[in-house]
């Protein structure tokens, strides 16, 4: 097999995937390179699983492929089973074999190798996942999070060329979640595997991916870093998505400027649009920095203590609402005048004459 | 998605046809009337049938209500003296067949039976206790041998009911009596109601003990019309009058199962309210007197009997029973098992709207009383002996009839019978495989075949066990079909049971019926150790 490096490792190309007549995943494309994390995001019903099972090969293509290294895995015509792929996959209820032990479900897949392979190799991955000489346990006996190692161990046991995660997390508390989605990614990286995994978290994709495909409606409407899935949102829809922030109404004025209730603001992507456009522009709460002499005024009409920072939610003069963030050690209470300033490195802005819902969903060309 | 049938799918079509062809039979024979017989049943035995069918089905459905629920009531949510053991003593009568307690009851309190003898010695003629051999009679054994179907449901209702909701009771003032009439009754109505269906199922379908008190039921008159008449039509039109009442109850208890499920919460055990003094001790003696009736005594009698002949009865002539016994249940366990296993793999793979009415037609099978299905499948036989010798003449060959009384006719009943027996537990391991699982294994890299040997197999196994133990147990215990369906010289052991116990000869019909107590044991073991 030549491996071309220019090439990417997997991608879909044009996919589209049916229950009945019913679109659920409509001609989609992605490309992923070899070693990277990558992350569906979005709602549930939003066809990030479908893509997954389709990758795995349990899900049939209605149209488009699905090629990795230059072989045709699926496609209208075409599919190879899943048995046949030798991708890793982690279910979101871990699917453990409840009739065998630890060791017997992490080396499910090497049932033609020697007992002493199978356990030099079962230790191996134990230890990697943190589960040393847990191997005679059954799956009853282990905590969410023990199961859900032992599902990652026993993908990784068959040196799969593509681990795919659905929900892996979701199951598990709050707390733990995020301990064991970087935990799964430093072993996931250092052992330079190509992984996919699908989450309605937005918090456990920036945990765990270098880039992230927001999905919604069976379409990608960003695939993007997360920094610039929060700071660069390509639609209202990413923008409402990720993270937290407010959208402000104002006017184009031409060469890139825009009036608004905070004054004329400039940015790269304003001068897009036309003189005169209603446009809504996005505040994220990191974009206000509070100062006794700053340019604008507030009341500050909601507090929410979030541990190392307090959000508020302040009211300007005109009735409109933004979001700003402060350390929690300086409290401020309902009701205060706040000073601050803005300070935008990215002007996001919206057209606002189109109806919100028709906005939503239109991929935006880069 | 390919639409192709499967071999399962195919199975699955046979088994509903086979379900289905003693039903039809059993209606088709309308089209035949005996004027004769039919009057002279009308004019002397069907207005019995009827009364004493209603009288069962009133004695012995509210006694088993009153008796179960009671029972439940004070084992789960009271205590007193002995409760932890008698929790699980109140299963034992499980593993009684009907015809067994029938008889030694019979024994024990008829006219010149050993409690009228021991009443006479100490009252010299005084006092003339009831005879046991009358509707009230038959309606205690029946009582005494069911209750258990009312006690094993209301038991679990009434425990997974958890105890915020007593609680809450009490806390708006109600005494605990007051909580469970108004609160915990009315939960657990639907799974008491299912009971008491199922009892009633098992009570129009006996023939032993019925024919054994000599009281006129449609199962006896079934039995009657085919071994003195010789008309198979009559007694296929009266079985389709006792599949009336049978479908009633297994319709009721498909409502009120159904409805069960949507009241169980699952909380802490209940906190059991204590019976102090008097009423603790009153609860012992009650539970107690249930005890010795349908348990001890039954079984003390049995092996006083059993160990008297020990020496003569246990004879080639016993083992050959054994073994007849033996290979009937196990060859119709193996056959309902493989049916449950096709039904419940079809079901999974694609479940529409004709497997689904597949599914419900098969659970029809087990309201089938025994004698019904009998008549069915002789019918069936009959005309498929008759087929059978036509095509063979045409082709000059020699008339081997297809006998209506053989191994492979017994099979069949009991399939019919039993497969919804097997198919519980064999779709309840089912459900144990997560779908999940077998897409797990596939991505691990095993084919269909290895998911099957490495998936399926091992984590059915135990289920697959659990339906041929139960199967095989309750075709042991099968009276009726047994008795008319089996080939000349099959005696099992529930045969010669029933045929002694009928001759009054009790002493020889307690050896089989012994051994039919320990097997039936067995099923109860394993309720009892998963009730805990």
């Amino acid at each position: 097999m030549t491996m071309n490096e220019n090439t990417p490792h997997l991608s879909l190309n044009q996919i589209q995937c049916r229950y009945g007549d019913n679109i659920v995943v409509h001609n989609l494309s992605l490309e992923i390179e070899r070693g990277e994390l990558i992350c569906l995001l979005g709602y549930s019903g939003c066809g990030k699983t479908t893509v997954l099972r389709a990758i795995a090969g349990f899900e049939p293509l209605h149209n488009g492929s699905i090629i990795l290294n230059n072989d045709l895995l699926s496609s209208k015509h075409q599919q190879i089973p899943a048995e046949q792929r030798n991708f890793g996959m982690v279910f979101q209820d871990y699917a453990l074999f409840p009739h065998l032990n630890i060791e017997e479900n992490v080396t499910f897949s090497m049932s033609g190798k020697s007992r002493a392979a199978r356990h030099q190799k079962s230790d191996e991955l134990l230890e990697l996942v943190g589960l040393k000489g847990l191997g005679e346990r059954h799956p009853h006996e282990l905590s969410g999070g023990q199961q859900q190692r032992v599902a990652l161990a026993r993908a990784l046991a068959q040196d799969p060329k593509l681990i795919l995660m659905d929900e892996p997390f979701s199951n598990l508390d709050v707390e733990l979640r995020e301990r064991l989605a970087n935990e799964v990614r430093d072993i996931l990286k250092a052992r330079g595997v190509t992984a996919i995994m699908v989450t309605h978290d937005q918090h456990e994709a920036f945990a765990i991916a270098d880039r992230i495909a927001v999905m919604h409606n069976g379409t990608i409407q960003q695939w993007d870093s997360a920094y610039n899935l929060y700071h660069k949102p390509a639609n209202r829809f990413v923008a409402e998505f990720i993270g937290q922030g407010a959208l402000l109404k104002g006017t184009i004025q031409g060469d890139g400027l825009l009036q608004t209730e905070l004054g004329e603001l400039h940015g790269e992507r304003g001068d897009l649009l036309s003189d005169g456009c209603q446009v809504e522009m996005l505040v994220r709460p990191d974009d206000i920095s509070f100062t006794p002499q700053g340019r604008h005024e507030a009341i500050i009409t909601r507090s929410n203590f979030l541990g190392a920072e307090s959000l508020y939610t302040l009211q300007l003069p005109s009735g409109e609402e933004v979001l700003g963030l402060l350390p929690s050690h300086i409290q401020h209470t309902t009701g205060e005048t706040i000073r601050f300033n803005i300070e935008m490195d990215n002007m996001i802005v919206f057209e606002c004459n189109l109806d919100r819902s028709e906005n939503l969903g239109i991929p935006h060309e880069h | 998605m390919t639409r192709s049938i499967s071999p399962l799918q195919i199975t699955t079509y046979l088994l509903a046809l086979v379900v289905a062809l003693p039903f039809l039979v059993i209606l088709i024979s309308w089209g035949d009337i005996n004027s004769e017989i039919w009057e002279h049943l009308l004019d002397y035995l069907f207005l019995d049938l009827l009364t004493n069918t209603l009288w069962l089905i009133l004695g012995v459905g509210g006694g088993v209500l009153v008796l179960g629920t009671t029972l439940a009531w004070l084992t789960t949510l009271c205590d007193f003296p002995g409760r932890s053991i008698f929790d699980w003593a109140l299963m034992l009568p499980f593993a009684i067949p009907a015809y067994v307690l029938a008889f030694v009851m019979l024994d024990l309190f008829s006219y010149g039976g050993t409690f009228h003898q021991l009443i006479d010695t100490f009252f010299g003629g005084m006092i003339t206790p009831p005879d046991i051999q009358s509707t009230g009679g038959v309606i205690t054994v029946f009582v005494l041998v069911f209750y258990p179907y009312v006690y094993m449901l209301a038991r679990t209702a009434f425990l997974s009911q958890g105890n915020s909701l007593l609680e809450a009771g009490q806390s708006l003032g109600l005494t605990p009596t007051q909580a469970f009439l108004r609160i915990a009754l009315p939960m657990a109505r639907p799974a008491i109601a299912a009971g008491v269906a199922l009892a009633l199922m098992e009570t129009l379908a006996d023939f032993g003990a019925v024919s054994i008190f000599n009281y006129d039921t449609f199962t006896l008159a079934i039995y009657t019309s085919w071994d003195d008449f010789r008309s198979l039509s009559t007694a296929a039109q009266l079985s389709s009058l006792l599949l009336l009442f049978a479908l009633m109850a297994l319709f009721g208890e498909q409502a009120m199962r159904g409805r069960s499920k949507y009241h169980q919460t699952t909380g802490r055990t209940p906190y059991r309210h204590q019976l102090k003094g008097w009423k603790g001790w009153s609860a012992t003696t009650l539970v107690i007197t249930v005890l010795f009736f349908s348990f001890i005594t039954p079984v003390a009698q049995l092996l006083i009997w059993g160990i008297e002949v020990l020496d003569q009865e246990l004879n080639s002539r016993y083992f050959e029973m054994l073994y007849h016994t033996l290979i009937l249940g196990a060859g119709a366990a193996l056959l309902a098992v493989l049916g449950a296993f096709a039904l419940a793999m079809t079901r999974r793979q694609r479940s529409d709207w004709k497997i689904e009415w597949i599914g419900r037609l098969i659970t029809l099978g087990y309201a089938l009383p025994g004698s019904v299905l009998a008549v069915g499948i002789m019918i069936l036989f009959a005309n498929f002996g008759h087929a059978w010798n036509t095509i063979s003449e045409w082709f000059g060959g020699s008339a081997s009839s297809i006998m209506m009384q053989s191994v492979p006719a017994l099979l069949f009943a009991y399939l019919v019978r039993f497969l919804t027996v097997a198919h519980g537990p064999v779709e309840s391991s089912l459900e144990r495989i997560k779908p999940s699982m077998e897409e797990a294994a596939r991505s691990l890299g095993e084919s269909n075949s290895g998911v099957m040997r490495r998936i399926y197999l091992p984590i059915l196994t135990p289920g697959i066990f659990m339906a041929l133990l139960m199967v095989m147990i309750d075709v042991m215990k099968e009276l009726p079909a047994t008795y008319l369906l089996r080939p000349y010289g099959w005696d099992t052991f529930a045969v010669r049971t029933y045929e002694m116990a009928s001759e009054g000869m009790w002493e020889h019909a307690a050896l089989p019926a012994l051994s039919l107590v320990i097997v039936g044991l067995l099923p109860v073991i394993v309720l009892v150790r998963k009730s805990r």
